[in-house]
């Protein structure tokens, strides 16, 4: 039986200035409080990402076993979060991962972020684990433990629709697992507004060992702001720069799969499990202008005049599937990848990934790796010897049997670290992973600021970090070295931190060109308070210092910021960058560099000035 | 009923991309907040997508011969004799609900915390949600 909570605010903070009001709910007691994050701390950190992961240092154990009752589950926002502004209608899930053992970020969208906000809610923290399957119930101060036994083992759209019947359609925020998360895959998500997951990392995998299997929020407060006309002044001029934003123009075009013939003319785009970089029949089929002849809408995320998501429809043999997506990253590893050149069959596994709550990027990394063990006969159960590159129907039942952790499915249910370690015979070479968490859909040798990228992110290899490609492909930087690649990734890494701490989406503000200068403005119209952009870079830097001193907690050494041998050994055999490497060595000294730019030792561990530089103690 | 021509919002389906700008401006042009509880306007969506078009602004239609106005029982819903528009008057709302059994558009709400009926007013000729329309999807006049 649930348990009902009634708890009322003594102090109500209205303060719009105020960020870092969170209300904790421990599952296994059925207690729910709130408290509040000191300001100087918010100001430190300014929220999203920064201020979660100062959090999840200052309240978990960094060695805790992530699907124990003891691990943090943390749903963060930022000061923009629910404002007009683009890109503002987002949260950030922060949590240790169950795929890598560390410090996890993954981010999403849907109306849970601004929901929160009209709640008074900026941080959501979940400890503990329920007794039974249940779901929690959130309304301004309501906060109830509902029993869910009609929802456990239904996939996420059907549980996201029937809370939405029984809560509301117009002003509920959903956050939910599918059978993945249930069963613990390493790469399930957590979903919100049913094509809008926190993808990454696990984070589902968390929220299943806690018997969790999906919140439903609804605020009814508003969002305050600190001065109206000024958000608007703000907000008519983002809107009047649109018809000659080059940048957000071709994002309502195409999204983001205009990436698709960048990486694939840069000879980067993963093929066959990474054993190539281009893929050239897949020109006119899953690249943008493919995508564009199956598009028939647009679809924008919360508030956002940059709506990037499309609308398409395909017909498989037995049905019409129409969603929101693909995304590149879901074209190049479900398409390219696994060498299907059919939109039809990468919707579908788009759609069951969704439905099924597991990640679309670590999902084809793992079916490219099973496909190429199958192939070279390593793997030899014989339920899988079809899973081999080009088969579709393979690929699917695969699919299906990961998130139900089904037969051969529990292996790669697993992702690849896991799967290469079991099957063994030298797989761990092309198992593409960084920490455990599997590759994005770009080649680092074909651009090697994207191998420091990987080797060094937190939460393992990543394309959220930094995105080298603009740079490396697009900006005219010489991509076949790694002269100056740790200053690059670091102010690129520096960059997206203040996105993401902001909490805003780096694809419509980069798309827009919207200087930090702007955001400023935009946090002193929405909160009064005045960020000098200065401020923000030593937030982001401040941030990434204290993931490190988490994850170095966790274990992580030097030698755990490593890249597969496939990309440190062996050359690509075609495309642009054909028998370019920059190898173990160069890696190495990108890292000695990087390390040296954050202030940390030879190690990757914090030197004691740069933590007492930022106020932070391990 | 009116004949008077009068200024009418519109929506073109094929341009709405479900963002809710349109909301959010409203609830800040009337409550000086942002509150997706006390907007005028809402985004109706049809999700999983199986149709399209998947997203419906949802706002009142102005209608000529409207029936939540015979539905009012307190006089708080009128035409306006000048503008032929309907004219919500809040004073007068008591909250009964009997307008919102009534549209047929589903284009009146009640605020729940203030206990009166909440539509569109067309901002008094300058709608908020025409102008933070980024895609063009709603026009007036």
């Amino acid at each position: 039986m649930g348990t009902t909570i009634d708890i009322t605010l003594t102090d109500e903070k209205r303060n719009p200035e105020f960020m870092g009001r969170v209300l904790e709910v421990n599952l296994t007691t059925g207690e729910a409080v709130r408290w509040e994050v000191g300001k100087e701390k918010c100001i430190d950190y300014i929220g999203g990402r920064g201020l979660g992961a100062r959090l999840l240092l200052d309240l978990l154990p960094p060695e805790t076993d992530p699907l124990s009752p003891d691990n943090v589950l943390m749903f963060v926002t930022g000061p923009l979060t629910g404002t007009p502004f683009p890109g503002t209608g987002k949260y950030v899930v922060i949590t240790k991962s169950p795929a890598t053992n560390t410090y996890l970020d993954s981010y999403s969208s849907g109306l849970l972020a601004p929901a929160m906000r009209f709640a008074g809610i900026d941080v959501l923290l979940i400890k503990g684990k329920a007794p039974d399957p249940s779901y929690l119930w959130i309304e301004d101060d309501h906060v109830e433990v509902r029993p869910a036994d009609d929802l456990w083992g239904q996939d996420a759209f059907i549980v996201e629709t029937i809370l939405r019947d029984r809560h509301g359609h117009e002003d509920v925020g959903i956050a939910v697992i599918g059978p993945g998360g249930e069963n613990l895959v390493k790469y399930a998500t957590i979903g919100s507004d049913y094509y809008r997951h926190a993808g990454r990392g696990g984070s589902g995998a968390v929220m299943g060992s806690k018997n969790l299997k999906a919140i439903a929020l609804r605020g009814t407060r508003g969002l305050p702001l600190a001065d109206v006309p000024r958000v608007l002044e703000l907000q008519a001029e983002q809107i009047a720069k649109l018809p000659d934003s080059a940048g957000a123009q071709v994002r309502i075009n195409y999204g983001t799969t205009s990436t698709f013939p960048v990486t694939n003319a840069a000879g980067m785009l993963p093929t066959r499990n990474f054993q190539s970089g281009t893929y050239p029949e897949a020109v006119g089929v899953l690249d943008a202008e493919g995508i564009k002849k199956i598009t028939v809408g647009n679809a924008g995320c919360y508030g956002c005049i940059v709506p990037c998501a499309r609308l398409v429809e395909v017909e498989t043999k037995d049905r019409k599937i129409r969603i929101e997506g693909p995304e590149y990253e879901t074209l190049a590893l479900l398409g390219s990848n696994l060498c299907i050149n059919d939109p039809a069959f990468v919707v579908e596994a788009n759609l069951l990934c969704d439905e099924l709550g597991i990640d679309t990027i670590s999902t084809g990394v793992v079916l490219g790796f099973a496909m190429e063990c199958v192939e070279r006969g390593l793997w030899d159960d014989p339920s899988v010897a079809d899973l081999r590159f080009g088969n579709a129907e393979a690929a699917l039942r695969a699919l299906k049997d990961i998130a139900y952790r089904r037969g051969a499915g529990d292996l790669m249910a697993e992702g690849v670290r896991g799967m290469a370690e079991e099957i063994g015979r030298g797989s761990e070479r092309f198992a593409m992973h960084v920490k455990g968490l599997e590759f994005p859909a770009y080649d680092p040798r074909a651009g090697f600021g994207t191998g420091l990228t990987y080797a060094v992110t937190p939460r393992g290899a990543c394309h959220r970090r930094a995105w080298p490609p603009a740079r490396e492909v697009l900006g005219g930087v010489p991509p076949y070295t790694i002269e100056g690649k740790a200053a690059m990734v670091k102010e690129m890494f520096d960059e997206r931190c203040i996105y993401h701490s902001l909490l805003v989406c780096d694809y419509a503000g980069s798309g827009l060109a919207i200087p930090f200068r702007e955001y400023a403005e935009f946090i002193e119209a929405t909160t009064g308070y005045h960020y000098a952009e200065e401020d923000l870079w030593v937030a982001a830097d401040r941030t990434e210092t204290t993931i490190r001193l988490f994850n170095i907690g966790a274990g992580l050494t030097r030698a755990d910021d490593n890249l597969p041998a496939r990309i440190l050994e062996e050359p690509l055999p075609d495309g642009p960058a054909r028998g370019q490497l920059f190898g173990l060595e160069g890696l190495e000294t990108m890292k000695d560099e990087y390390y040296a730019l954050r202030g940390w030792d030879e190690e990757g561990v914090p030197l004691p000035e740069t933590l007492e530089r930022y106020g932070i103690s391990s | 009923m009116s004949a008077k021509k009068r200024p009418i919002l519109r929506v073109d389906l094929s341009k709405c991309t479900g963002c809710r700008a349109c909301s959010l401006a409203c609830a800040l042009s009337h409550e000086q907040q942002i509150d997706l509880t006390r907007t005028r306007i809402r985004v109706h969506k049809q999700m999983p997508v199986e149709k399209i078009p998947v997203f419906k602004p949802v706002f009142c239609r102005m209608c000529r011969n409207a029936r939540c106005i015979a539905a009012c029982p307190s006089g708080a819903l009128y035409e306006d004799e000048e503008t032929g528009l309907v004219i919500l008057d809040a004073e007068l709302c008591t909250g009964c609900g009997d307008c919102v059994e009534a549209c047929p558009f589903d284009a009146i709400w009640l605020d729940e915390q203030r206990g009166v009926a909440l539509k569109c007013d067309l901002c008094g000729g300058d709608p908020a949600c025409v102008r933070f329309c980024a895609p063009g999807a709603l026009s007036f006049g």
